[in-house]
């Protein structure tokens, strides 16, 4: 035996747990008491694989978006939190994009959020980090792992002054600058974004946990 | 960091050790979990996951004296101390582990339940039950043991009752009740232990001199021992 309890795995008694969670995207369907969806596109268990977990894939036109949150319940820190997810991505070219992370409103709007994953190709062929505050100052940075089709865990470090992007357990990314670092309350999301010239992007997320620290 | 193992089972037992009843809920996301928890409908409780860092999940009385409001196994319902079925935790040998703070001022509770019981109800009363409590009556957070006649005993922790997040582990054994707050044993209850088998329950009764009782939870645990 290592731990007597699940609570003891990540932290002793002694030290007051703060908000946790982890998802494993397993089930006949999305858990509608944690998740909702948002946008237009489809969303769904992926059947078309082991390993497949859930998928999000935009509608193909526009700039449509099909992302998955709290519903505006926002329980996690923009300055000291950690989200960690396993995702991987349909497209390496082209201007749609995919994201992990934490959002203040589930979408790329003008709000708080950190996210990591496909950038589109104006910004960068390798994975990236997207950081933004509640004004919608945006910074988007490029990492330097080549974007790819396969399963990536995504590591995000949220701290005062930075959040660090781990791809795959090696930090990648470190985006600084507090005017543009989120600054509200955020949620776990995933975003499939669609672009007016490039086929739609199909996200596939199959674990997510976010923990404040 | 403790020796890695192949599965989230063996880092709580070897495969050799057959686990017992045990869950894990994080109150994370839009809602509570209805499939699993039931709440009492009746006299102005609120259910409500919390859109704030570390918001966690909080349940609020109305502002009436003995307003109640409670979450437990029991379906939901207006009734106020229903049979928390399904009863799996037992009372010779469980923990349950929680991490809890009071979010309205602890002078407006007249008794709380956060713990294991066979009824989902508020006011820590009724038969079989071991939860943790803070009253007006008393100046720090204490606990309650129900046996299966209904007779109750107390034993006051050494913690103030306060409006600050805490860890709470109760462990039942065959021959005491044990407290620990943030880590550190508080207290070994030995009468008036229950007598029968009980599962998650938490809530309180509202005493009508400072308005709406209430508090939050981010984290329940609970397995058999």
């Amino acid at each position: 035996m290592v731990f007597l309890s699940v609570y003891e795995m990540m932290n002793p008694l002694t030290t007051v747990r703060k908000q946790h969670f982890w998802e494993y995207f397993t089930g006949k369907g999305l858990d509608a008491k944690i998740w909702q969806t948002l946008g237009s596109g489809s969303a769904g268990m992926d059947d078309q694989s082991t390993n497949g977990g859930y998928s999000l894939t935009a509608s193909a036109s526009g700039y449509n978006k099909r992302s998955i949150y709290f519903g505006n319940v926002s329980p996690f820190s923009p300055t000291a939190s950690v989200f960690i997810a396993n995702a991987k991505f349909s497209q390496t070219s082209g201007l749609s994009i995919g994201y992990v992370g934490l959002s203040a409103d589930g979408t790329d709007g003008s709000t708080s959020r950190f996210y990591i994953g496909k950038m589109d190709s104006a910004q960068s062929s390798n994975f990236g980090a997207s950081t933004a505050n509640s004004t919608g100052a945006t910074t988007h940075t490029d990492g330097s792992v080549s974007q790819d089709r396969s399963y990536h865990s995504f590591k995000g470090v949220l701290g005062s002054s930075s959040c660090q992007s781990y791809i795959d357990g090696v930090l990648d990314i470190t985006a600084s600058g507090s005017d543009k670092l989120p600054n509200t309350g955020l949620q776990p999301t995933a975003l499939s974004m669609a672009n007016t010239a490039n086929p739609s992007i199909k996200l596939n997320i199959r674990y997510f946990e976010a923990y404040n620290t | 960091m403790p020796t890695t193992v192949d599965s989230l089972y063996e880092q709580l037992f070897p495969l050799t050790t057959v686990m017992k009843q045990r869950f894990v809920e994080n109150f994370s996301g839009n809602t509570l979990d209805t499939d699993r928890w039931g709440t009492q409908t009746s006299t102005g409780g609120t259910y409500t996951m919390k859109n704030e860092v570390d918001g966690g999940f909080e349940i609020a009385t109305g502002t009436a004296n003995n307003h109640a409001a409670s979450i437990g196994f029991a379906p939901t319902s207006t009734s106020g101390n229903p049979y928390n079925t399904p009863r799996q935790y037992s009372h010779t040998g469980s923990v349950i582990i929680f991490v809890q703070k009071w979010t309205s001022h602890v002078g407006s509770t007249s008794a709380s339940t956060s713990g294991l019981h066979a009824e989902r109800r508020g006011d820590n009363a009724g038969a079989n039950g071991c939860a943790a409590m803070a009253s007006l009556w008393n100046n720090n957070f204490l606990l309650r043991t129900c046996d299966g006649s209904q007779n109750q005993s107390n034993t006051d922790t050494t913690m103030t009752k306060d409006n600050v997040l805490h860890s709470y582990k109760i462990e039942l054994t065959s021959s005491y009740a044990g407290e620990s707050i943030d880590g550190a044993l508080q207290l070994s209850h030995t009468t008036n232990l229950p007598e029968a088998k009980m599962s998650p329950v938490f809530g309180l009764q509202n005493h009508s001199n400072q308005g709406a009782s209430s508090f939050i939870l981010n984290y329940v645990e609970a397995y058999n021992t």
